[in-house]
């Protein structure tokens, strides 16, 4: 279940590139923003999994949006001669980098835990302390 | 095996977001993963394009493209060449028809020679002048190292000053209409490319030509102070191609009075 994200995107890329589809040079600055954008919103998916907050809805409008949105600003960027292309990949960069190392922090998490013979002391321990 | 359950039992107390529910997120996960990997193959294949159009494929491209132009180039001289020579045998019967006419054409041919659309020989000098050496060790950037056009003009100007007759900058003849500009990286005489090492051509008193540019901070001691390398020779025989091509006069008529 787990790997069939990673299927699909394995699937989709070997669809279109068997196909040999491709974008003109002049947008490929449009497809990479796009790009960044969908693979910000696939990891902070992720992320939303793992942090249990994971709303379909909402993660689908966004992934979508995202790229859309991203594509639509380097391309008014572009019209009014201002270099959009730059920050959208800093600003997209740094939340993938950013949720990225949660997701590691937390599946580092849960892989030393659940190697652990003995769970640390649950946190009921601590509110109920043995009555005397 | 009752210890196993009561270890995942327990983790999922600790953690409670064990307990997730795949039909929750996988398929929107799926869903987006399939665009994203459809998106990253159409940039994929648009790179591996792009590529092909920077590295030495677009070297490979343009040297073909420049080949193709060369040719073409060859074709339309000679061409150019056919042509004058017809004409030329045209005015030859009209002289040998007519007798008057062959005054006419003693005129024709010198106006043609002042004009720099016949080749002409000579005595005059070869001046010599290349990109620096500085140019490929500097650090700033090669710019202010390499001739540019506006180093050229002065050549010729000075040149003319010192009455040349007939001038050509890498066999390009320098014409009342010629152009000497900087395109991208490379110096237009006539339109056409020319490369360093610059060999400026003079027909002229070789006397004269050479006090016109060694003369004290002229051309030679600015060029040299500028560490550009310059060589200078006198030739007693010079041949200097025609203009390729003859210029086209639209807009300019002739007139024998001065408007009021």
């Amino acid at each position: 279940m787990t790997l069939l994200p990673l299927l699909a995107l394995l699937l989709g890329f070997v669809m279109v590139y068997v196909w040999k589809l491709s974008v003109p040079p002049a947008y490929s600055d449009y497809v990479a923003v796009a790009i960044l954008a969908g693979l910000d919103s696939v990891v902070g998916g992720v992320r939303g999994v793992l942090d249990h907050r994971f709303e379909p809805v909402v993660f689908v409008t966004g992934f979508f949006m995202n790229a859309a949105v991203a594509a639509l600003l380097v391309f008014a960027g572009d019209r009014l001669g201002v270099n959009m292309y730059l920050p959208a990949v800093v600003a997209l960069g740094v939340r993938i980098f950013y949720n990225l190392g949660h997701i590691r922090r937390q599946l580092l998490d849960r892989m030393m835990h659940r190697t652990l013979e003995h769970p640390p002391e649950s946190p009921e321990s601590f509110a109920a302390p043995p009555s005397p | 095996m009752a210890e196993r359950e009561l270890l995942g039992s327990q983790l999922r107390r600790w953690h409670p977001h064990l307990r997730l529910k795949p039909k929750d997120w996988v398929v929107p996960l799926t869903a987006a993963s399939l665009v994203l990997g459809m998106l990253l193959a159409l940039q994929f294949g648009s790179q591996k394009s792009a590529g092909e159009l920077t590295g030495r494929g677009r070297a490979d491209l343009l040297a073909q493209m420049l080949a193709g132009e060369r040719a073409r180039e060859k074709q339309l001289e000679s061409e150019i060449v056919q042509l004058r020579s017809q004409r030329d045998k045209y005015a030859k019967a009209a002289a040998a028809g007519e007798q008057g006419l062959s005054l006419l054409n003693k005129e024709n041919e010198l106006y043609k020679l002042a004009l720099g659309l016949t080749p002409v020989v000579g005595s005059g000098i070869v001046f010599r002048v290349n990109d620096s050496d500085l140019a490929r060790e500097s650090s700033t950037g090669a710019e202010p190292f390499l001739i540019h056009d506006y180093d050229l003009w002065p050549i010729v100007n000075e040149l003319r000053a010192g009455g040349a007759e007939a001038i050509a900058i890498n066999d390009q003849r320098v014409v009342a209409t010629t152009a000497i500009r900087c395109v991208g990286p490379v110096v237009n005489v006539n339109g056409v490319p020319v490369s360093p090492p610059y060999d400026i051509k003079a027909v002229g008193s070789a006397k004269d030509l050479m006090g016109a540019l060694t003369i004290k901070d002229g051309i030679v001691d600015r060029l040299r102070a500028a560490r550009f390398p310059v060589y200078l020779e006198q030739r007693s025989e010079l041949y200097i191609p025609a203009a390729s091509v003859t210029p086209k006069i639209r807009f300019a008529r002739p007139t024998k009075e001065m408007p009021r």
